[in-house]
């Protein structure tokens, strides 16, 4: 047997060696064998399909926490397994977890494999110091989400996939460019060479320069940076509501965690240009197109893929106020953020089962029959608006501290007004939900799902419990913005 | 163990919880449980007026948890002389509001008394907070039950009135968050503590803006003349123990902001702004009172009536000498149960006699002869009659003014036309000698229903006679709030 397959042999021994040897390694392999044995699931038994994959993702955090934080010496260069990639990994999982959860509404076991390398993909892009493994991380990470968008089938399903894919493959393009471009300039795709090359050149580098805006549009498509959202509602609209908590939780924040380790490695040596007020113009377009439109949204899916364009908005006054709280706020708030969304869209999930629709005055009259989920929902809402004391009050409290620290109280004022308007569109949900009476005929004997409400539950207990008790979220974004700037 | 002031934070909250699930057993419980636990909320806080040492100097009773130091934010509480004089109001007004509601409240009880209990919990958090976060965060809050009370068990345009009032008062208080996070940023150290920012010593440039941005925040909750389109919009769709929260202790979160932000934190920039302030307040007391000379429905009368007797408040503020900011701080104590009895007698006469439009009301002495003397008695205080709590407040607050400016003498204008509408709306209402035929249909209310509103008349007449009671408590913080001033 041995000598007969040699290779398998040494694979074998290599897995458990890297398994065993814990950390960034083991989690990367962990996740990839068991995402090549899920497709073998048979369909009757989905049930275990996403209780390995939840178990998967689960051992993530045994890995983060309890195993050794080396890395082997011939990834140095390549790979970092700090505080940044860990908190990252976290909110990966923790988002991966409660998408798992919630995905009772498909039949091919196929979903969980791509959830777990899309898993993959985003762990590898935070934890990578090379532009080029990052851009890999970023592929498998974009493609195993497009196949999770298109999984379905529908005709709506498969059109929302196609504007994503397309808009996708352009961004992809772009970063590949700018990779190209620096590597040409510099001859290393090393982000410390990079920047250690950068501030050896005294003189204004233009290519440098390009190359960070280049880096701002190709990870803003992903994050929705105005004017490179245009494909978010439809996307968020179309696809399946928690493939859309996947695309605004998980992979909005891949990009906010790769825009984080690059842009900050290339823009601070060159601060002939001025950044911040680059940055903060984007925010401010971002914030003021994303709640403006949201307001006039009559879909509630919609609604909440303008929301996360102006949720956005509000992570980059904390990327233009290019400081520690700043890059605090902004990771907190990709957690904040990734928590509320999801739980947002599984309560549309949850809903849509009982009004059939996605229309925000189909809503009405739910508070009556389902106060808990309507309150769970409204919970969401008013962290996303800011309200105290949940968790969206205490990053964006953080991001506007930031703004003020930085000198730019016009950009901490816009960003509470904006957050204040934001108010409007999402009280409109609570004032139908509660105060309206029902207009159609509700499916009230609807049996809601079990684990889509268990989701519901731990996401919104967590955006409670971080806005009670936030000092150790907040400590831990701290010590991974250390890492960062 | 649990402080004294904590533990009147959290007793509403948990009980809030408990109303809420013992109705599931029987809205009967989340009822009477409401009503008793406001009740010992009451007892409680009086006691605490009791214990209160009145020869400390500065805050008493103070108690400070971790929440995250990071940032500076920490769970700060603490009273002084002038928190007491809105703490008891905010517990005597949520027992009047909760025991008055059976009457007005008959669906989704255990909702209902569970959100009071939580605006109580959230209103007597504004008056302890010595962290400016925390104050925001109570000062957010109290808009989230208040939102669904208004929505849920208000009038027929509730649902608008609901929606206006959260927008236009969130608006104000993010603005004055910019303001706390600049505190934080320009002190050093870094720090949300109200003391210590006390003690800054800010440029009075920096002070200005700072002040500007707690002006807004309050004068939006108060309100003041441009900012008060939401409060007739609200006070009249909520049903009438909502009103009284709102008239009684809402807007005194304005009036308290004012003197525990503004005067405290930042006296230069109140010092630059009080002769605008001034002229603002006067202004916007008398136009409200003129205002509510067109009102032909009873309770947008009496919601304009709060906004003449804010003005009050802010004339008082705005003087900036002991006198005044006692006047104000008086004036808000008296009338938070002045208008706490007109907004529970429009309750009882919307309930007996089917409605408030006050020339519908002809002959109300008749057929509802305690009501009316309730509302003779209520009007009478609300023009600040010597003998009534509102004569001492407005008094007060017109001698403080009258010392720094003499414009201050047309404020006499908006008293005198608040006389007015209010002695024209007795004549023309209730002592009309003519019933009209609503009020020949309508019924006395029985005694229950008038007891809580009889229990308002101790307060107003007690504090008219003697103001002692009070101002033994605000003088010396009073005195100190405003020793860093050169006028004082």
């Amino acid at each position: 047997m041995m000598q007969l397959f040699p290779g398998l042999y040494e694979l074998i021994i290599n897995f458990g060696n890297s398994v065993s040897a814990g950390g960034l390694l083991g989690i990367i392999t962990t996740f990839i064998v068991v995402a090549l044995i899920i497709p073998f699931i048979p369909r009757k038994f989905i049930t275990l399909a996403r209780i390995v994959a939840i178990l998967t993702l689960g051992s993530g955090f045994y890995f983060i926490f309890m195993t050794p934080q080396t890395i082997p010496s011939y990834l140095n260069n390549i790979f970092v397994y700090d505080n940044f990639s860990k908190f990252f990994m976290i909110l990966f999982f923790t988002i991966g977890i409660l998408i798992s959860l919630a995905t009772t509404n498909t039949k091919k076991p196929l979903f969980y494999s791509l959830l777990l390398l899309a898993t993959v993909g985003m762990i590898i892009l935070t934890s990578t110091m090379d532009l080029l493994i990052l851009f890999i991380g970023w592929e498998i990470m974009s493609v195993s989400s497009y196949g999770m968008a298109t999984l379905k089938g529908t005709d709506k399903c498969c059109e929302a996939a196609a504007k994503y894919f397309l808009y996708g493959a352009f961004a992809s393009a772009i970063t590949l460019y700018s990779i190209s471009l620096i590597f040409i300039n510099v001859g290393s795709t090393n982000l410390v060479d990079i920047k250690n090359y950068l501030l050896a050149t005294q003189q204004p580098d233009l290519v440098g320069i390009l190359v960070a805006v280049y880096f701002i549009v190709g990870f803003g498509y992903k994050m929705g940076i105005v004017p490179f959202h245009m494909w978010i509602p439809d996307a968020y609209e179309g696809v399946v509501s928690n493939i859309s908590a996947l695309l605004a939780g998980d992979t909005k924040k891949a990009g906010v965690a790769a825009l984080l380790r690059v842009l900050f490695a290339i823009i601070i040596p060159l601060q002939i240009v001025n950044w911040s007020l680059l940055l903060a113009l984007l925010s401010t377009a971002t914030m003021i197109v994303g709640n403006v439109i949201a307001l006039y949204q009559n879909s509630i899916k919609r609604m909440l893929a303008y929301s996360s364009i102006a949720q956005i908005g509000y992570i980059l006054v904390g990327f233009s106020s290019m400081n520690l709280t700043g890059i605090t706020g902004v990771i907190l708030h990709s957690l904040t953020h990734a928590l509320m969304v999801t739980a947002a869209f599984t309560t549309v999930l949850i809903f849509k089962r009982v009004v059939n629709s996605d229309l925000i005055s189909d809503y009405a009259g739910l508070g009556k029959q389902y106060p808990i989920v309507t309150l769970a929902l409204a919970i969401n809402l008013f962290s996303l608006a800011g309200v105290p004391p949940l968790a969206g009050f205490i990053s964006k409290f953080i991001l506007f501290t930031s703004a003020i620290e930085a000198n730019m109280l016009w950009l901490a004022i816009l960003g509470v007004l904006n957050s204040a308007f934001s108010v409007g569109y999402y009280l409109r949900v609570i004032k139908v939900m509660y105060l309206d009476d029902a207009q159609n005929e509700m499916n009230t004997k609807a049996k809601l799902d079990k684990w889509q409400l268990l989701t519901l539950l731990i996401a919104t207990s967590l955006v409670v419990l971080i806005g009670i008790f936030p000092q150790y979220f907040i400590s831990l974004a701290q010590n991974a913005a250390e890492n960062i700037i | 163990m649990l402080g004294y002031l904590s533990i009147l934070l959290l007793v509403p909250l948990l009980g809030s919880l408990l109303t809420y699930l013992g109705g599931y057993i029987s809205n009967k419980f989340s009822k009477w449980f409401a009503i008793i636990l406001s009740f010992i909320l009451l007892v409680y806080s009086l006691y605490l007026a009791l214990i209160y040492d009145m020869t400390v100097q500065g805050f008493q009773l103070i108690e400070e948890y971790y929440w995250a130091p990071a940032f500076g934010l920490s769970f700060k509480i603490g009273i002084d002389g002038i928190s007491l004089i809105m703490i008891i109001p905010g517990t005597l007004l949520s027992f009047i509001a909760a025991a008055s509601s059976p009457f007005n409240i008959h669906h989704h009880e255990k909702e209902y008394y569970a959100l009071l209990l939580l605006f109580e919990s959230a209103i007597l958090g504004v008056f302890m907070s010595l962290n400016l976060v925390l104050f925001y965060v109570f000062w957010e809050l109290v808009l989230i039950p208040m939102f669904p009370l208004i929505g849920i068990w208000g009038g027929p345009n509730r649902k608008y009135a609901a929606l206006k009032f959260f927008i236009y008062t969130h608006v104000g208080s993010v603005i004055m968050l910019v303001g706390f996070i600049s505190f934080y940023i320009l002190s050093s150290p870094h720090t949300f503590d109200m003391i210590a920012l006390a003690n800054a010593g800010f440029p009075a440039s920096v002070q200005l803006w700072l002040g500007l941005t707690i002006l807004i925040g309050c004068s939006i909750k108060l309100p003041i003349f441009p900012f008060h389109t939401w409060l007739p919009d609200a006070h009249v769709q909520a049903p009438s123990p909502v009103s009284v929260l709102l008239a009684g202790l809402l807007l005194k979160m304005g009036g308290y902001g004012l003197i525990r932000l503004g005067l405290y934190l930042t006296p230069l920039g109140f010092e630059i702004m009080a002769p605008y302030l001034m002229i603002l307040a006067i202004f916007s007391s008398i136009y409200a009172a003129f205002v509510a000379l067109a009102q032909t429905d009873l309770k947008r009368l009496v919601a304009f009536t709060s906004i003449n007797h804010m003005g009050f408040v802010m004339l008082g503020v705005s003087a900036m000498n002991i006198i005044g900011v006692m006047g104000a701080v008086f004036q808000m104590f008296s009338h938070g149960t002045i208008i706490a009895l007109l907004f529970l007698l429009t309750g009882v006469v919307h309930h007996h006699v089917g409605t408030r439009v006050i020339d519908k009301l002809a002959g109300l002495k008749m057929k509802l002869p305690y009501t009316t003397a309730l509302l003779a008695f209520g009007s009478i205080a609300a023009i600040s009659t010597p003998g009534t709590s509102g004569f001492i407040a407005e008094a007060t607050i017109l001698r403080g003014a009258l010392d720094v400016s003499l414009v201050s003498i047309f404020a006499i204008l908006g008293m005198a036309l608040t006389a007015g509408y209010f002695l024209w709306m007795l004549h023309r209402a209730p002592f009309n000698p003519t019933a009209s035929n609503e009020v020949e249909n309508g019924h006395e209310a029985s005694g229950w229903e008038l007891l809580p509103l009889a229990l308002l008349v101790i307060p107003i007449i007690l504090l008219g006679v003697y103001p002692e009671v009070i101002l033994q408590y605000i003088t010396s913080p009073i005195v100190n709030l405003l020793s860093g001033l050169g006028g004082a």
